[in-house]
């Protein structure tokens, strides 16, 4: 089964991310952290503002992941790792 | 040839008996220049002596007094930088400036000139030659400080490097001839601004300029009535050199300050005494100053007796330290003024409107022009200090530019911006939309980067893309003779039309694929919206193909393929731009979508995990419950409001596509499926009140009812979840199972009415017993009791019945 071409139009990197628009990523960020949230919008500089968030903060010792929640919250581009949406 | 109309090959004795004849124009002569020209010697190098020269130019108007010397033609071999640099420019400069005789420097120059026949100079040579007389200039007193460079304000004239921070007076009130007040400028900054009446007055010129008082503030008209027309070329040249010579003299040198210091200290010295006594009478007169040195002194002292004057006052110390303080904020903030020449400052400004300008506002700040729309100006003081600068005001909120006068600094730099703003607009309109132009000749290309649309380094096809361009192309050449399995792919490609594809290859909609479909829609979407706000009549065709709405579902076995925009609706985004979309649609459009709807009902998200009867639990989850929100907030509406336009035989195929295409005992234990199922029958049932259906209408109407009850029967206790509480604790007024009971009762015959009642008996007294429950001692939930209620008798007043918590009575009527 071969997937088809839906878009006509040269697709870009970036679109990968405007296809996530509304809905669930995670974002993977520099500092041991992730946030998962709803995407509400991104720029070029992978810039993001995220609803619904959840920052998870990993420590390297015993000490217990820390858990963030926001309603909104702006996510700057350059402690961006990588962007996934999240299969339900 | 000549500028003047004299043959410069002429034997130069000949020439005074042509001068009567020549001279007829000096009645046109407006007088204002009294200088004489030795430049014009120069014009047969510059646009060569060739050619007859006739007599009939019309320079005269604009051409000084021609004297003898002038005309006299130069040699044809002497060079121009030979000619410039024989000639003493500081007679010549005293000479324009009428320092001199005039009649008598000008011709000293041009016969020097024309006379000293040296050898034609290297670059070297001249420059030797010119530091040497620079370095002569410098060891002479203030004498040659008096001649300044003319106020000749060349537009292309390059201020020498050393005095390029100084070249514009405080206050900005003019833009001088660059180079030619610099002297003035160290000092300037230093002036505390208590002496503001002095700053507005114009910096005393120095006496050359006083002399001329008609024009002194206006260098950037090119020509001045000073400057007779004539050769721009060596005359620029000639002015460049001198100033050259004359700054290196006179202006200071950054750095170079305690020099230039020393060089005055004799002159202030005698100066002195007279100075004060004219600076206690705060005079704004010019001075009757000798350099631009004893003004700069002047200026000095007068800063500095000013100080002496308040501390004579007797002064509180308190005044004093805020005198202090104010004088110190008043330096700082003239420490940079005058930095840039209002040109700077405008082109400045263009550079930033360009990036403000839009000519989509709505689009690139869409929030902003919302936010307008919502919360209109509600300041009415606001409005009246805006009053004056309306045009900018309008201009820059149809440029959605926020900030739009806020602050009254605002109000002044929009004031100015008027102007410079309607310049950008028109230039931006002007300017051509490409992001980048080979310019002939140029090594490269020239790219335009915006703040929005940065410089783009690489044009990269994709790969895709690539192979898509080689494979046409190969199809084109090749036609027949391509491979069989390239062959089928292409013929493929080819039948697929933009909205039908037929392809034979089996396909699966990725969730990106969906995606892309759906970010398609709302892209085609959104420039459908804003091209509808300048124009009624919007092309929708683009965004109807978007839709993929006819895209064939293709089956294969178990796997069939569903609509892509079904697919879609599975997505909140997808749900949210539903009314949107619908606005653009015509009413065959909408009803061919909502036919889709009908017959894929069971693919939607919400139809097939949207019921209880699925899950072991009973219960749906909490994404699905969401989803469903969405859609009764969302869809449910939109569909609602589509099928108010709905023909009653076509609610009738819609019922009847539902019924066949999808097992309606599920559909009926979803909400999302009652829902749509109670908005078609009521507006059947409303159509039919009306009465004007034909009978094979309402026959066919019966026919297809039954058909839906055939599939419900005995069913109908199954659309209420196991778990009552779940849809309807009460809280709220409506209970979509009620309603779609009445709406079905409704429709029904008497038999069909028994039937339900039989069916759902045990749940109504279920509500009941649900309402006693609860204790009406209990304030807080005793709406709660009326609401169950009510649900429940809009059911049973279908059929004339009205319960309440204990029993169930016939209407009253």
């Amino acid at each position: 089964m071969s997937t088809i071409r839906t878009e006509s139009q040269q697709q870009e990197p970036l679109d990968l991310i405007r296809f996530q628009l509304d809905e669930f990523v995670l974002v993977k960020l520099r500092g041991a952290r992730e946030m998962k949230g709803r995407l509400q919008g991104y720029d070029s500089h992978c810039n993001m503002v995220l609803s619904e968030a959840e920052e998870y903060i990993y420590s390297a010792g015993d000490e217990e992941t820390v858990v963030k929640k926001t309603e909104m919250v702006f996510v700057r581009g350059d402690s961006v790792i990588l962007i996934s949406p999240i299969s339900e | 040839m000549s500028f003047f109309g004299f043959d410069p090959t002429a034997p130069p004795g000949a020439r005074p008996n042509e001068q009567a004849v020549s001279h007829d124009f000096q009645d046109t002569y407006d007088g204002l220049g009294e200088l004489e020209d030795g430049d014009d010697i120069y014009n047969d190098e510059t646009f060569g002596a060739a050619g007859s020269v006739g007599k009939d130019f019309d320079f005269g108007s604009a051409s000084g007094h021609i004297q003898p010397g002038a005309g006299l033609p130069a040699p044809q071999t002497i060079s121009y930088a030979q000619a410039a640099a024989q000639s003493n420019d500081d007679e010549f400069m005293a000479d324009l400036w009428g320092a001199n005789a005039p009649a008598q420097a000008s011709s000293d120059a041009v016969v020097g000139a024309v006379t000293g026949e040296k050898k034609i100079l290297s670059l070297e040579e001249i420059e030797a030659q010119l530091t040497s007389i620079d370095q002569q200039q410098r060891q002479l007193p203030q004498q040659p400080s008096q001649f300044a460079p003319p106020p000749f304000g060349y537009p292309g004239m390059m201020a020498p490097p050393q005095y390029g921070g100084y070249m514009v007076p405080p206050g900005g009130f003019m833009p001088p001839p660059p180079g030619q007040y610099a002297p003035q400028f160290p000092i300037m900054q230093g002036l505390p601004g208590q002496l503001p009446p002095q700053l507005q007055q114009p910096i005393p010129q120095h006496p050359q300029q006083q002399q001329q008082p008609q024009q002194p503030q206006q260098p950037q008209q090119p020509q001045q009535p000073q400057q007779p027309q004539q050769p721009q070329q060596p005359q620029d040249a000639v002015h460049q050199k001198s100033s050259a010579k004359a700054d290196l003299s006179q202006f200071p040198v950054l750095g170079s300050k305690d020099v230039e210091r020393q060089h005055q200290q004799p002159h202030q010295q005698s100066s002195e005494d007279s100075q004060f006594q004219s600076q206690s009478q705060k005079s704004q007169q010019p001075l009757p100053a000798q350099s631009q040195e004893f003004n700069q002194f002047h200026r000095d002292n007068r800063h500095h007796n000013h100080h002496h004057h308040h501390q004579q006052q007797d002064l509180t110390p308190e005044q004093q330290e805020r005198a202090a303080r104010r004088q110190e904020k008043v330096s700082r903030i003239m420490r940079y003024s005058g930095i840039m020449n209002p040109k700077d400052k405008d082109f400045v400004t263009r550079f930033q409107l360009s990036q403000i300008v839009t000519e989509d506002p709505y689009n690139e700040d869409f929030y902003a022009q919302v936010y307008k729309v919502i919360h209109p100006k509600n300041s009415s003081l606001q409005e009246t200090s805006q009053q004056h600068n309306s045009i900018a005001q309008a201009y820059l909120e149809q440029s959605g530019h926020r900030l739009g006068g806020r602050y009254k600094r605002a109000d002044v730099a929009l004031q100015r911006m008027q102007q410079q703003v309607q310049k950008a607009v028109t230039v931006a309109k002007e300017r051509p939309k490409l992001t980048q132009y080979a310019r002939e000749g140029a090594l490269g290309k020239i790219s335009f980067g915006t703040g929005k649309k940065p410089r783009q380094q690489l044009e990269i096809i994709s790969k895709a893309a690539q192979r898509k361009l080689e494979k046409e192309k190969k199809e084109l050449e090749g036609g027949d003779a391509v491979s069989d399995e390239l062959g089928e792919e292409a013929v493929a490609k080819k039948n697929r039309s933009p909205s039908i594809s037929a392809p034979r290859v089996i396909k699966k909609y990725s969730k990106k694929d969906i995606m892309s479909i759906l970010e398609g829609i709302i892209t085609e979407l959104m420039s459908v919206e804003s091209e509808s706000r300048t124009n009624a009549n919007v092309d929708t065709t683009q965004l109807w193909e978007s839709l993929r709405v006819l895209e064939q579902s293709t089956s294969f076995g178990e796997d069939e393929e569903v609509n892509p925009f079904i697919q879609c609706l599975n997505f909140n985004k997808g749900l949210k731009i539903l009314s949107r979309l619908f606005k653009f649609l015509s009413r065959e459009q909408v009803l061919t979508i909502v036919t889709l709807i009908m017959s894929n009902l069971e693919n939607l998200s919400v139809i097939k995990n949207g019921s209880y009867t699925t899950y072991e639990t009973k219960k749906v989850p909490e994404t699905i419950v969401k989803l469903v929100e969405v859609y009764s907030m969302t869809f449910s509406k939109v569909l609602m409001n589509a099928v108010l336009d709905f023909k009653f035989n076509e609610i009738i195929g819609l019922l009847v596509i539902l019924i066949e295409h999808n097992n309606v005992a599920y559909v009926s234990t979803t909400k999302i499926g009652l829902t749509i199922l109670t908005t078609l029958l009521s507006r059947a049932e409303l159509i039919i009140g009306e009465g004007t259906i034909s009978a094979t209408d309402l026959s066919e109407w019966s026919s297809c009812y039954d058909e839906l009850f055939t599939s419900l029967e005995s069913r109908i206790a199954a659309i209420f979840p196991p778990h009552p509480e779940d849809i309807d604790d009460g809280s709220s007024r409506e209970n979509y199972v009620w309603q779609f009971l009445a709406t079905l009762s409704l429709g029904g015959k008497l038999n069909h009415q028994r039937i339900i009642v039989d069916e759902v008996r045990d749940e109504i007294f279920g509500v009941m017993s649900r309402a006693k429950a609860i204790d009406d001692a209990d304030a807080d939930n005793l709406y709660k009791k009326s609401n169950l209620l009510n649900n429940l008798n809009m059911y049973l007043v279908v059929m004339g019945l009205v319960a309440d918590e204990t029993e169930i009575k016939e209407l009253q009527t």
